[in-house]
Protein backbone atom coordinates (compact mmCIF):
# COMPACT_ATOMS: atom_id res chain seq x y z
CA UNK A 1 0.00 0.00 0.00
CA UNK A 2 1.28 3.42 -0.57
CA UNK A 3 1.71 5.09 3.26
CA UNK A 4 -0.10 8.12 2.28
CA UNK A 5 -2.93 8.82 4.84
CA UNK A 6 -4.22 12.17 3.99
CA UNK A 7 -5.57 13.00 0.29
CA UNK A 8 -5.85 17.27 0.29
CA UNK A 9 -4.16 20.07 2.21
CA UNK A 10 -6.79 22.65 2.69
CA UNK A 11 -5.05 25.11 4.72
CA UNK A 12 -1.78 25.87 6.71
CA UNK A 13 -0.71 28.39 9.20
CA UNK A 14 3.14 27.10 9.35
CA UNK A 15 4.12 26.72 13.37
CA UNK A 16 0.18 26.98 14.19
CA UNK A 17 -2.08 25.00 12.38
CA UNK A 18 -3.57 23.03 9.03
CA UNK A 19 -6.97 21.28 8.01
CA UNK A 20 -6.73 18.21 5.16
CA UNK A 21 -8.95 15.46 4.06
CA UNK A 22 -8.97 11.85 4.34
CA UNK A 23 -11.65 10.30 2.15
CA UNK A 24 -12.13 6.75 3.19
CA UNK A 25 -12.98 4.48 0.19
CA UNK A 26 -13.63 0.95 0.04
CA UNK A 27 -11.21 0.11 -2.35
CA UNK A 28 -8.49 0.77 -0.27
CA UNK A 29 -5.84 -2.45 -0.11
CA UNK A 30 -6.03 -2.67 3.85
CA UNK A 31 -9.47 -3.10 4.16
CA UNK A 32 -9.29 -6.59 2.39
CA UNK A 33 -8.58 -8.53 5.64
CA UNK A 34 -9.70 -5.94 8.06
CA UNK A 35 -12.29 -7.40 8.33
CA UNK A 36 -13.33 -10.36 5.43
CA UNK A 37 -17.08 -9.55 6.62
CA UNK A 38 -16.62 -6.29 7.77
CA UNK A 39 -14.35 -3.47 6.12
CA UNK A 40 -13.62 -1.16 8.96
CA UNK A 41 -11.03 1.44 9.33
CA UNK A 42 -7.91 0.27 11.56
CA UNK A 43 -7.28 3.27 14.04
CA UNK A 44 -3.55 3.99 14.10
CA UNK A 45 -3.77 4.36 10.19
CA UNK A 46 -6.63 7.10 11.42
CA UNK A 47 -4.06 8.25 13.84
CA UNK A 48 -1.39 8.09 11.17
CA UNK A 49 -3.69 10.35 9.05
CA UNK A 50 -4.23 12.99 11.53
CA UNK A 51 -0.46 12.76 12.61
CA UNK A 52 1.34 12.80 8.71
CA UNK A 53 -0.90 15.99 8.38
CA UNK A 54 -0.25 17.76 11.10
CA UNK A 55 3.21 17.27 10.53
CA UNK A 56 3.53 19.25 8.03
CA UNK A 57 2.55 22.48 10.32
CA UNK A 58 6.14 22.19 11.82
CA UNK A 59 7.62 21.41 8.35
CA UNK A 60 6.50 24.28 6.95
CA UNK A 61 7.42 26.54 9.54
CA UNK A 62 10.81 25.37 9.32
CA UNK A 63 11.22 26.25 5.68
CA UNK A 64 11.35 22.07 5.17
CA UNK A 65 14.59 22.00 6.38
CA UNK A 66 13.70 19.17 8.72
CA UNK A 67 11.23 16.26 8.99
CA UNK A 68 9.01 15.04 11.91
CA UNK A 69 9.24 11.44 13.24
CA UNK A 70 6.73 10.61 16.33
CA UNK A 71 7.99 9.85 19.35
CA UNK A 72 4.70 10.15 21.65
CA UNK A 73 1.15 9.40 21.43
CA UNK A 74 -1.32 10.88 24.16
CA UNK A 75 -4.71 10.50 24.73
CA UNK A 76 -5.89 9.06 21.70
CA UNK A 77 -9.64 8.17 20.24
CA UNK A 78 -10.31 6.00 17.37
CA UNK A 79 -14.08 4.75 16.20
CA UNK A 80 -13.56 1.25 16.86
CA UNK A 81 -16.47 0.26 13.39
CA UNK A 82 -15.29 2.81 11.07
CA UNK A 83 -16.79 1.95 7.36
CA UNK A 84 -15.50 3.36 4.24
CA UNK A 85 -17.59 6.26 2.18
CA UNK A 86 -16.82 9.05 4.17
CA UNK A 87 -14.93 12.55 4.16
CA UNK A 88 -12.86 13.19 7.15
CA UNK A 89 -12.21 16.57 7.81
CA UNK A 90 -8.87 16.78 9.43
CA UNK A 91 -7.63 19.61 11.59
CA UNK A 92 -3.88 19.72 14.00
CA UNK A 93 -3.00 22.37 15.69
CA UNK A 94 1.03 23.05 17.32
CA UNK A 95 1.19 23.63 20.61
CA UNK A 96 4.89 24.37 20.51
CA UNK A 97 7.81 23.95 18.40
CA UNK A 98 11.48 24.20 18.24
CA UNK A 99 14.89 23.01 15.94
CA UNK A 100 14.58 19.52 18.17
CA UNK A 101 10.98 18.72 18.26
CA UNK A 102 7.18 19.49 18.24
CA UNK A 103 4.30 19.61 20.60
CA UNK A 104 0.68 19.21 19.03
CA UNK A 105 -2.61 17.78 19.26
CA UNK A 106 -5.19 17.00 16.30
CA UNK A 107 -8.52 15.95 15.66
CA UNK A 108 -10.88 13.76 12.52
CA UNK A 109 -14.64 15.27 11.90
CA UNK A 110 -17.29 13.79 9.74
CA UNK A 111 -19.85 17.11 8.72
CA UNK A 112 -18.57 18.69 11.56
CA UNK A 113 -18.78 16.04 14.54
CA UNK A 114 -15.36 14.79 16.17
CA UNK A 115 -14.81 10.94 15.49
CA UNK A 116 -11.61 10.95 16.55
CA UNK A 117 -8.61 12.69 18.20
CA UNK A 118 -5.10 12.53 19.43
CA UNK A 119 -5.20 14.41 22.62
CA UNK A 120 -1.37 15.08 22.12
CA UNK A 121 1.53 13.99 19.92
CA UNK A 122 5.29 14.38 20.35
CA UNK A 123 7.43 14.51 17.15
CA UNK A 124 10.73 14.58 17.26
CA UNK A 125 12.94 16.58 14.65
CA UNK A 126 15.60 14.96 12.01
CA UNK A 127 17.36 17.54 9.88
CA UNK A 128 16.23 16.98 5.95
CA UNK A 129 19.25 16.83 3.17
CA UNK A 130 17.13 18.50 0.27
CA UNK A 131 14.49 20.45 1.26
CA UNK A 132 13.12 21.18 -2.37
CA UNK A 133 12.37 17.41 -2.30
CA UNK A 134 9.93 18.10 0.84
CA UNK A 135 8.57 21.59 -0.43
CA UNK A 136 7.77 18.95 -3.91
CA UNK A 137 5.78 16.54 -1.41
CA UNK A 138 3.91 19.11 -0.10
CA UNK A 139 2.96 20.18 -3.22
CA UNK A 140 1.88 16.73 -4.62
CA UNK A 141 -0.19 16.67 -1.43
CA UNK A 142 -1.97 19.97 -2.59
CA UNK A 143 -0.34 22.06 -0.33
CA UNK A 144 0.27 25.88 -1.12
CA UNK A 145 3.99 25.35 -1.01
CA UNK B 1 -1.53 -5.48 1.17
CA UNK B 2 -2.32 -7.59 3.56
CA UNK B 3 -2.92 -6.34 6.77
CA UNK B 4 -1.62 -8.97 9.13
CA UNK B 5 0.70 -7.27 11.42
CA UNK B 6 1.74 -10.18 13.27
CA UNK B 7 4.50 -12.78 12.09
CA UNK B 8 4.09 -15.41 15.20
CA UNK B 9 2.70 -16.30 18.39
CA UNK B 10 5.03 -17.36 20.69
CA UNK B 11 3.17 -17.97 23.42
CA UNK B 12 0.06 -17.19 24.98
CA UNK B 13 -1.64 -17.76 28.38
CA UNK B 14 -5.46 -17.08 27.56
CA UNK B 15 -6.92 -14.10 29.37
CA UNK B 16 -3.60 -13.43 30.98
CA UNK B 17 -0.85 -12.67 27.88
CA UNK B 18 0.50 -12.78 25.00
CA UNK B 19 3.84 -12.89 23.19
CA UNK B 20 4.80 -12.60 19.70
CA UNK B 21 6.93 -11.74 16.82
CA UNK B 22 6.49 -8.93 14.15
CA UNK B 23 9.66 -8.87 11.33
CA UNK B 24 10.57 -5.94 9.29
CA UNK B 25 11.17 -6.75 5.69
CA UNK B 26 12.45 -4.43 2.80
CA UNK B 27 10.18 -6.01 0.69
CA UNK B 28 7.24 -4.68 2.72
CA UNK B 29 5.25 -2.23 0.19
CA UNK B 30 4.30 0.72 2.78
CA UNK B 31 8.13 1.78 3.72
CA UNK B 32 8.60 3.08 0.01
CA UNK B 33 6.74 5.46 1.29
CA UNK B 34 7.59 5.68 4.95
CA UNK B 35 9.84 7.25 3.74
CA UNK B 36 11.54 7.66 0.33
CA UNK B 37 15.11 6.37 0.57
CA UNK B 38 14.98 5.71 4.56
CA UNK B 39 13.01 2.73 5.26
CA UNK B 40 11.58 3.25 8.97
CA UNK B 41 8.42 0.86 10.31
CA UNK B 42 5.86 3.61 11.09
CA UNK B 43 5.18 4.00 15.11
CA UNK B 44 1.23 3.25 13.90
CA UNK B 45 1.97 -0.22 12.46
CA UNK B 46 3.47 -0.88 16.12
CA UNK B 47 0.23 0.18 17.69
CA UNK B 48 -1.90 -1.61 14.81
CA UNK B 49 0.38 -4.71 15.98
CA UNK B 50 -0.78 -5.18 19.45
CA UNK B 51 -4.32 -4.14 18.76
CA UNK B 52 -3.82 -7.59 16.71
CA UNK B 53 -1.92 -9.63 19.00
CA UNK B 54 -4.99 -8.04 21.73
CA UNK B 55 -7.21 -9.53 18.75
CA UNK B 56 -5.57 -12.89 19.00
CA UNK B 57 -5.69 -13.23 22.62
CA UNK B 58 -9.28 -12.53 23.23
CA UNK B 59 -10.01 -14.88 20.08
CA UNK B 60 -8.40 -17.83 21.58
CA UNK B 61 -9.47 -17.19 25.20
CA UNK B 62 -13.59 -16.97 23.85
CA UNK B 63 -12.59 -20.16 21.27
CA UNK B 64 -12.27 -17.76 18.42
CA UNK B 65 -16.37 -16.48 18.91
CA UNK B 66 -14.62 -12.99 19.97
CA UNK B 67 -12.84 -10.21 18.88
CA UNK B 68 -11.16 -6.77 19.84
CA UNK B 69 -11.14 -3.39 18.27
CA UNK B 70 -8.70 -0.60 19.21
CA UNK B 71 -10.60 2.52 20.61
CA UNK B 72 -8.14 4.20 23.01
CA UNK B 73 -4.88 4.90 23.19
CA UNK B 74 -3.72 6.14 26.85
CA UNK B 75 -0.22 6.41 25.24
CA UNK B 76 2.24 4.98 23.10
CA UNK B 77 5.97 5.78 23.59
CA UNK B 78 8.31 5.30 20.92
CA UNK B 79 12.14 5.13 22.08
CA UNK B 80 13.92 3.96 18.42
CA UNK B 81 13.65 3.04 15.39
CA UNK B 82 12.40 -0.10 14.06
CA UNK B 83 14.07 -0.76 10.42
CA UNK B 84 14.17 -3.62 7.98
CA UNK B 85 16.33 -6.80 9.28
CA UNK B 86 14.81 -6.31 12.59
CA UNK B 87 12.62 -8.77 14.69
CA UNK B 88 9.96 -7.25 17.13
CA UNK B 89 9.68 -9.11 20.01
CA UNK B 90 6.07 -7.71 21.03
CA UNK B 91 4.76 -8.79 24.63
CA UNK B 92 1.52 -7.98 25.94
CA UNK B 93 -0.29 -8.08 29.20
CA UNK B 94 -4.29 -7.85 29.78
CA UNK B 95 -5.18 -5.30 32.82
CA UNK B 96 -8.18 -5.80 35.09
CA UNK B 97 -11.03 -3.71 33.64
CA UNK B 98 -14.22 -3.16 35.32
CA UNK B 99 -16.71 -3.49 31.98
CA UNK B 100 -16.67 -6.74 30.67
CA UNK B 101 -17.54 -5.34 27.43
CA UNK B 102 -13.87 -3.62 27.20
CA UNK B 103 -10.24 -4.74 27.81
CA UNK B 104 -6.98 -3.08 28.76
CA UNK B 105 -3.51 -3.78 27.40
CA UNK B 106 -0.61 -3.19 28.42
CA UNK B 107 2.78 -3.90 25.92
CA UNK B 108 6.37 -3.93 25.32
CA UNK B 109 8.44 -3.83 21.87
CA UNK B 110 11.93 -4.94 21.80
CA UNK B 111 14.61 -6.13 19.52
CA UNK B 112 17.70 -7.59 20.49
CA UNK B 113 16.17 -7.18 24.06
CA UNK B 114 16.46 -3.40 23.66
CA UNK B 115 13.16 -1.66 24.55
CA UNK B 116 11.77 0.17 20.84
CA UNK B 117 8.08 1.10 22.48
CA UNK B 118 5.61 0.98 25.15
CA UNK B 119 1.89 0.85 24.79
CA UNK B 120 -1.31 1.06 26.70
CA UNK B 121 -4.85 1.40 25.21
CA UNK B 122 -8.07 -0.22 25.39
CA UNK B 123 -10.14 -2.28 23.31
CA UNK B 124 -13.80 -3.13 22.84
CA UNK B 125 -15.09 -6.77 22.32
CA UNK B 126 -17.02 -7.45 19.55
CA UNK B 127 -18.75 -11.27 18.38
CA UNK B 128 -15.97 -12.52 15.91
CA UNK B 129 -19.05 -13.65 13.78
CA UNK B 130 -19.65 -9.59 12.72
CA UNK B 131 -16.10 -9.63 11.72
CA UNK B 132 -14.99 -13.33 10.19
CA UNK B 133 -16.04 -16.68 9.94
CA UNK B 134 -14.62 -18.68 12.93
CA UNK B 135 -13.17 -21.34 10.95
CA UNK B 136 -11.02 -19.00 9.26
CA UNK B 137 -9.90 -17.14 11.95
CA UNK B 138 -9.16 -20.61 13.35
CA UNK B 139 -6.78 -21.25 10.19
CA UNK B 140 -4.63 -17.81 10.92
CA UNK B 141 -4.32 -18.21 14.02
CA UNK B 142 -2.65 -21.71 13.17
CA UNK B 143 -0.51 -20.11 10.44
CA UNK B 144 0.85 -17.96 13.37
CA UNK B 145 2.30 -21.05 15.48
CA UNK B 146 5.26 -21.66 13.18
CA UNK B 147 6.53 -24.64 11.37
CA UNK B 148 5.60 -27.03 14.78
CA UNK B 149 2.93 -28.63 14.53
CA UNK B 150 2.71 -28.08 10.63
CA UNK B 151 3.31 -31.36 9.00
CA UNK B 152 0.55 -32.89 11.17
CA UNK B 153 -2.17 -30.18 10.42
CA UNK B 154 -1.00 -31.07 6.59
CA UNK B 155 -1.89 -34.52 7.17
CA UNK B 156 1.64 -35.18 6.58
CA UNK B 157 3.86 -37.41 8.26
CA UNK B 158 6.85 -36.84 6.75
CA UNK B 159 8.81 -33.65 5.59
CA UNK B 160 7.78 -32.37 1.98
CA UNK B 161 11.35 -33.61 1.17
CA UNK B 162 11.49 -36.83 3.01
Amino acid sequence: MRFLLFDRVLDVVPGKRIHGVKTVTLTEPYLDGHFPKAPLVPGPLLVEAMIQLLAWTAITKHDFKLSCVLSVLEDVEVPPQLRPGHRLDLHGQLMGTNKKGSVGRAWAEIEGEEVARVGRVIYGHVPHPDPDVLRERFRYYGGPA
Amino acid sequence: MRFLLVDRIEEIQPGTSIRGFKNVAMSEDYLTWHFPEQPILPGVLILESFAQLAGWLEAKTSDFTQWVLLERVRSARYYHFCVPGDRLTLSLEQLESEDDGRRVYRGECSVDGGRRATVEFEAVVVPMAELEERERAVRTYEALQGSEGLLERMDLKKGPRA
